[in-house]
């Protein structure tokens, strides 16, 4: 890949790398969805919702304990989940990336959604050579309760091109739902 | 005093109930299976007709001029009547409504079961229901259709009406692969059968003299028709999922049982793989390189073990005998009939039902990209990849290619820890889930 680093992919490249096979979303996106340097993506099935709960707080130092503050929600294919004004929730993406280790990006909450308070918390970002469902952190920052459900167009993926050639092991890796944040394991130490 | 009134008190409890319990999952639809729905849709509509009724039967006996003996034994009749319908509908509807929510089960392969379940009985236009049990269980049941238990009070039954049939799994297992293997091979296979009556027109050959004493006669034919229905799943799966019908079984059996362990319902594991071994051979998937040491191996673990005397679980009133007795009586007679259930199997199952060998490099693609961590639900043309291949690359990579799976989790020796290892086959297991659910996006697609 000759491309200058950091530069976004173009729509035709995309379609290229899709073909190609050296980049993969599966399931495949219609071409609809692939725009210039995006690909749209849509929810999961599975949510993890923050709860008020009776933990009393989740220690910065120690993020394995935030699994008791949340509660987790399988959709069947046309089930809904509403999320409430301020809520945060836990998503994946049903679309699983297979990144090669030339291609980096960031995960965006399309303006549609954004304008209607759901909004993408942090823009993930997908590191080269990456594997997997990203987790997008999902906040309704309006005033109205959102429903939403899987296979809803919420986020793009901005492609990248990355300036280094290096396979990058990460403890989410091969994630398929959403996780809440997890201790390190030994091998991605 | 148990009197009519009183019948009707405990009675109106217990419609009370079940009503609330109706409600209280209809508040939480989303978050229900697309088979608990229409379940509770049905009840929806039956529980409050069937309490009407219930009152204006109740109020046309008080206002009718009769003795009052006679007006206590026709209410009682009356609750008896309904007694007897909540009875019949609510023990196992409640069991299903309770373990029904989406997140107790694998909701990702509702859509799959479906299908399948619709290819097994393709006229009987089943709705099927996946409900968690607290147990380590794997079952099928036919529910009474509410509409007709209950129904008879509330109209014409609608043309759309589907009969139910429910599947019941281990709540921790919802994630693991090898239960869906086992719901949609040996539990479809169930299903296959009552459709198909291979068990149904099956007849047991009795041992002399034994026609002439009842209790031995009960035991046996209860015993030898469960056996045979056990096996006939056993068969369907294979001919139907291909080798993973097998390389899921022994680990989902051992959990429960030893590898010689009988019980009255079902035959050791140890005869079950033997079965298996058998009729996956005669399929020709003993010819291929890549599975001949694999069923080899599960053929020297269960070498001869349909010759085996009956081996029972200590609860079982062996003491008697009679058990034993009749146990080893069942195992030679079952023992004969195999190949002929296994001819009789393959004969009546659709040829596109049929998983072949033929399909088997399919598998061993899929099987590559699960190694690289990479989903197989769809293939190089963009469709959807059927299930069978991708639950026999699943399997085929957990019983021969671990090794390979590893380094994508920079697990260069996957066996080093026992942590290690569980977290190998847990990522895989999501990994097939997730290629299930690919391909069923895909072909929703289409």
């Amino acid at each position: 890949m000759s491309a200058q680093t950091g530069a976004i992919v173009g729509r035709r490249r995309l379609i290229e790398l899709l073909n190609a096979g050296e980049l993969r979303v599966l399931p495949s996106p219609p071409n609809d969805r692939i725009g210039n340097g995006t690909i749209d993506l849509s929810l999961g099935s599975i949510f993890l919702s923050a709860e008020r709960s009776s933990v009393e707080s989740i220690p910065a130092q120690d993020p394995a304990r935030a699994e008791v503050a949340f509660r987790e929600a399988r959709l069947r294919q046309k089930g809904t989940i509403v999320i409430q004004p301020h809520q945060f929730v836990l998503a994946a993406t049903l679309e699983y990336l297979v990144v090669p280790n030339e291609l980096g990006g960031l995960i965006q909450s399309r303006s549609t959604f954004g304008r209607m308070g759901l909004i993408s918390a942090t823009a993930a970002y997908v590191h080269p050579g990456y594997k997997g469902c990203p987790t997008l952190e999902l906040v309704n920052a309006g005033e109205v309760a959102i429903t939403v459900g899987p296979g809803d167009r919420i986020c793009q993926f901005i492609l990248l091109t990355a300036g280094w050639v290096e396979s990058h092991s990460s403890r989410y890796q091969l994630a398929t739902r959403p996780s809440v944040p997890t201790r390190l394991h030994r091998w991605a130490k | 005093m148990w009197s009519a009134e009183q019948r009707r008190r405990a009675l109106a409890e217990r419609l009370f109930h079940l009503s609330a319990t109706v409600n209280s999952a209809k508040g939480a639809q989303q978050e229900l299976t697309e088979g608990l729905s229409e379940l509770i849709r049905r009840l929806d509509r039956l529980v409050p007709g069937l309490i009407t009724d219930f009152d204006a039967r109740w109020q046309r006996i008080d206002s009718a001029a009769m003795p009052a003996a006679v007006a206590e034994r026709l209410k009682s009749e009356l609750c008896k009547e309904i007694e007897d319908l909540v009875a019949e509908v609510g023990p196992l509807m409640l069991r299903v409504v309770a373990g029904g929510e989406s997140t107790a089960v694998p909701v990702e392969i509702e859509t799959c079961l479906q299908r399948q379940v619709d290819q097994a009985a393709p006229r009987w236009n089943w709705t099927s229901i996946l409900y968690a049990s607290p147990e380590y269980n794997y079952s099928v049941e036919r529910i009474p259709d509410p509409q007709q238990v209950l129904g008879h009070t509330a109209g014409t039954i609608p043309r759309t009406r589907r009969d139910l049939v429910a599947f019941s799994l281990p709540r921790p297992e919802r994630d693991a692969i090898g239960l869906h293997a086992v719901l949609l091979g040996h539990e479809v296979g169930h299903v296959r059968d009552w459709f198909l009556r291979v068990t149904e027109t099956h007849r047991l050959v009795i041992p002399k003299g034994w026609r002439s004493q009842p209790d031995r006669l009960g035991i046996f034919l209860d015993w030898g028709e469960s056996w045979i229905s056990e096996v006939v799943a056993d068969i369907f799966a294979c001919l139907t999922m291909g080798p993973v019908a097998l390389l899921a079984l022994p680990e989902l059996m051992m959990k429960a049982a030893e590898l010689n362990l009988d019980s009255e319902t079902h035959p050791s594991p140890a005869r079950r793989i033997e079965l298996m071994v058998r009729v996956l051979r005669h399929r020709g998937y003993g010819r291929l390189p890549t599975l001949k040491p694999i069923l080899d191996s599960y053929a020297d673990l269960s070498r001869m073990a349909w010759t085996r005397a009956i081996e029972l679980p200590d609860e079982l009133p062996q003491s008697t005998t009679l058990y034993a007795e009749c146990g080893n009586a069942v195992v030679p007679e079952v023992a004969r009939t195999l190949q002929l259930l296994e001819r009789r199997c393959r004969q009546l199952l659709p040829r596109a039902s049929l998983a072949s060998p033929s399909s088997w490099p399919d598998v061993l693609h899929a099987s590559d990209l699960l190694t690289q961590g990479i989903p197989c639900g769809e293939d190089v043309k963009h469709l959807p990849v059927d299930v069978v291949t991708i639950l026999n690359a699943a399997w085929f990579v957990k019983v021969a290619r671990l090794q390979d799976f590893g380094p994508t989790l920079a697990l260069t020796d996957p066996n080093a820890s026992t942590e290690d290892l569980g977290t190998l086959n847990a990522k895989l297991d999501l990994l097939a889930l997730k290629s299930i659910e690919i391909s069923e996006v895909l072909r929703g697609r289409v």
